[in-house]
């Protein structure tokens, strides 16, 4: 009797698995996300200690959490619940944004469906939920149904895609191509911020900026083209309408959308057109020369210069097919020109093609740098230098000074598993046991032996750490600084998940 | 009356007697109530004349029966404790009164801890646990009570799998107690009891996942009890009122404080690991009522 009327008090907290999803990184927390109690845990690594706090998403225990994005410029965390049962009609789906420390009442957005899917702005305003077409727990589901949520107020946009019947496949946010960039693209005199929803065969443009605007839908059903990336063009003297580019992977094609005002005066429409190209393009990018708006595109052996005006085009030919090609400001004995930088997965090179007068130059033969064990993965450290990965081997390549240097390792080393600290690239691979250092001016590399291999790497700018965590259900992780690796400063952390668990 | 003798040895020890007042038979009483015939504890052997010898047809000579003389002559008359008498051919000893006690006391039970912090280390709220210990009480005057102290060592041990078996849970609690005892004899064969105690309290925990890690806290535990023990009584025993030893049943109840325990375990590392640590799990309270139940030997 005593045992019962001691022990009859509720469900045992301990019973149950400890299901938890993450971390996701913020500029300055690790987040996971305790599915079990509907809560986040916050992770934040001091120099001596670590800080780990517990935040309830909601209150109301009839939800659950969906999934954790932390947002573009890592101030913030953004949380998806639902109701735990169909028979809860009366809880809300709803977006919550916390910030990156949890220690603030979280912004919470009314969302009218489960999405599974985020696409956040490059310029870090704007989130877009929608459904990636992989399965929905809805009984019921519209595929073009989406949310615009403003992530710098409270407000939030639920509307349903004009198209044409595709099903929504991509998001895409073609006039923002710099992180952080405000960026606006006028339109029939107006400013509008353009999102792109690409569907099966069409396109549809909503302004987000506008919620009176109307929705621009074209649909290529016939010419089979299907979208896969924008690209948009503001206009400008040379040509004054604002472009959007489609690409396709299939077809020889690129397909122009020129932005232009309704005559109405209200909202905008388009006028479409389809650039041959020569080829399926794997890539492009627009630049302006001193008389020329280009169109580049990279298919096959060679780069596509298209005059967007006349869809005139001429072409500079290379050693080997790319898929791939981006834009940097090179620096020319002091003088800053535009150089276009082409390579494919696979390939053994990474070919740069000076832009300035490339019109006037025939002839002109691309440069090559040679990546000897082939490029698996390419990432941009920053205007200047790239790092490729190569199987076992990583190559810090340096285009301002034209130099490749190759860095050895015993194993495989993925390239995307780094961070780079000023002229400090730092890398952990999942399932290694040490964190490698490349000082970018030295070219010097150091590693340092963890006590566990790596689960994931993570690094948090705010607070110049890198966070790895381990294997293990509790919660493990070794806290490293960035600009100093080394074993005397760093620290590690075991069971951060059972924390507080006997004071639940 | 030497088989008497040998047996009156083999019983135990002087009579015992919860109520002193009564008069203890003295010996010589004793010896007349177990001789009926009035003949004092020892005698020497009746002499009794033997026939004359035949003369043998040798030289010896017949030679007249002399009677054995009394090699020793008769005890005095033994002092009044703690001589034996003898009935018959039973040596039977005078009752004892009881001055103090000695109990030997193994006993098993459960502390049902009130936490809920204890969930992580049990299905239940029950920690189980044996104890083994020693007390001594003294009569206090010639009264019915028995004040006294012991000391003891008390073992608590649970464990868990948390989480459906990611991470087991183990706990364990020893304790070296010293307690203090009032027993009221209620009758003979009962005492009802108060028994407050307290000690070091020894918290062993570990969790284990991926790796392990351990944690020892030493804080302090008071203990309040309240029981009845029940013995046999002397009428029950061989040398009835002269009985010094019995044994019986130790049934208790009462109420286990210990102070909250801040639980955060320490990971076992490998040899120069980097500076590791743990988080803080939470307060572990063990406290909440105490049962137990237990056989005793006493000496008496």
């Amino acid at each position: 009797m005593l045992a019962c009327v001691t022990a009859c008090e509720g469900d045992d907290p301990f019973d149950g698995p400890l299901e938890v999803m993450g971390p996701v990184a913020t500029e300055s927390t690790l987040v996971y996300t305790d599915l079990g109690r509907d809560q986040l845990v916050f992770v934040r690594p001091g120099d001596e200690r670590l800080g780990v706090t517990r935040v309830s998403v909601d209150d109301d225990e009839r939800t659950r959490v969906m999934w954790t994005q932390p947002t573009r410029d890592g101030k913030s965390v953004l949380v998806l619940t639902a109701p735990t049962s169909d028979k809860h009609e009366d809880v809300e789906k709803q977006l919550h944004r916390f910030a990156a420390t949890g220690d603030q009442p979280p912004v919470v957005y009314p969302v009218h469906a489960p999405f599974d899917a985020i696409a956040q702005s490059p310029d870090h305003k704007r989130a877009v939920l929608y459904f990636s077409g992989q399965g929905s727990s809805a009984p019921l589901q519209n595929a073009n149904q989406v949310a615009i949520v403003d992530l710098t107020s409270k407000e939030a946009r639920n509307l349903t895609l004009a198209g044409f019947g595709g099903r929504l496949s991509s998001v895409h946010f073609p006039g923002q191509a710099a992180a952080g960039e405000s960026t606006s693209i006028e339109v029939g005199g107006r400013a509008r911020e353009l999102v792109a929803f690409l569907a099966q065969g069409e396109v549809v443009l909503v302004d987000m900026a506008d919620p009176a605007s109307n929705q621009v839908a074209v649909t290529f059903g016939g010419a089979g083209f299907e979208p896969v990336a924008t690209m948009l063009r503001p206009g400008n003297e040379l040509f004054a309408q604002p472009a959007l580019f489609l690409r396709s992977n299939t077809g020889h094609d690129v397909a122009m959308l020129t932005l232009v005002g309704h005559g109405s005066g209200q909202g905008f429409t388009t006028q479409i057109s389809l650039i041959p190209v020569g080829g399926s393009a794997g890539d492009f990018v627009v630049h302006d020369g001193p008389e020329v708006p280009y169109l580049v595109t990279a298919s096959a052996a060679k780069v596509v210069f298209t005059d967007v005006r006349t869809h005139q085009s001429f072409e500079v030919g290379l050693s080997e097919s790319v898929s791939r090609v981006y834009l940097r400001d090179h620096d020319r004995s002091g003088t800053l020109v535009r150089q276009a930088v082409a390579w494919t997965p696979g390939g053994r090179r990474l070919h740069t093609l000076d832009l300035d007068g490339i019109e006037h130059t025939l002839g002109r033969k691309a440069h090559e740098l040679q990546i000897q064990t082939g490029i698996d993965a390419l990432v941009r450290l920053d205007n200047d230098r790239v790092l490729v990965g190569s199987g076992s081997n990583l190559y810090v390549v340096d285009l301002r000074a034209d130099q490749v240097t190759p860095l050895t390792a015993r194993v495989p080393y993925d390239a995307t598993s780094s961070a780079l600290d000023g002229n400090l690239l730092l890398l952990g691979t999942q399932g290694q046991s040490w964190l490698s250092r490349v000082d970018l001016t030295s070219l010097n590399p150091e590693s340092m032996v963890l006590d566990d291999s790596i689960r994931s790497f993570h690094y948090l700018p705010a607070e110049r750490k890198i966070v790895v965590t381990h294997e293990d259900p509790v919660g493990h992780v070794t806290v490293v600084r960035a600009n100093d690796p080394s074993r005397s400063t760093s620290y590690s952390v075991w069971g951060i998940l059972l924390e507080g668990m006997l004071d639940r | 009356m030497l088989a008497s003798y040998l047996s009156s040895l083999l019983c135990l020890g002087p009579a015992a007697d919860l109520e002193p007042d009564e008069p203890v038979a003295a010996p010589a009483e004793a010896e007349a109530a177990t001789e009926p015939s009035g003949e004092p504890s020892w005698s020497p052997p009746r002499e009794e004349p033997s026939a004359p010898s035949t003369p043998s047809s040798s030289d010896d000579v017949a030679q007249p029966f002399e009677p054995t003389p009394a090699h020793e002559e008769a005890r005095p008359a033994a002092p009044a404790a703690p001589a034996a008498a003898v009935v018959g051919q039973t040596r039977v000893r005078p009752d004892r009164p009881i001055r103090y006690r000695i109990d030997l006391q193994i006993d098993g039970g459960t502390h049902n801890i009130g936490h809920r912090s204890f969930e992580a280390y049990s299905l239940g709220r029950n920690l189980p646990g044996l104890s083994a210990g020693v007390r001594v009480d003294f009569r206090l005057a010639e009264s019915r009570v028995f004040l006294g102290a012991g000391l003891a060592y008390r073992r608590y041990a649970s464990s868990r799998s948390i989480y459906e078996l990611t991470i087991d849970q183990e706990l364990l609690v020893q304790e070296p107690l010293v307690f203090l005892r009032a027993s009221f004899a209620a009758f003979e064969g009962l005492d009802v009891y108060l028994e407050p105690g307290g000690g070091p309290t020894i918290v062993d925990v570990e969790t284990f996942s991926s790796r392990s890690a351990g944690q020892r806290v030493v804080t302090g535990v008071f203990n309040g009890l309240a029981g009845v023990a029940l013995y046999l009584p002397k009428a029950w025993l061989p040398n009835k009122g002269a009985s010094r030893v019995t044994g019986g049943v130790d049934l208790g109840l009462g109420y286990g404080w210990r102070a909250p325990i801040a639980v955060a375990p320490t990971p076992s590392t490998d040899d120069e690991p980097l500076r590791t640590s743990s988080v803080r799990f939470g307060d572990l309270a063990l406290r909440g009522f105490i049962w137990r139940a237990g056989l005793f030997l006493r000496f008496m």
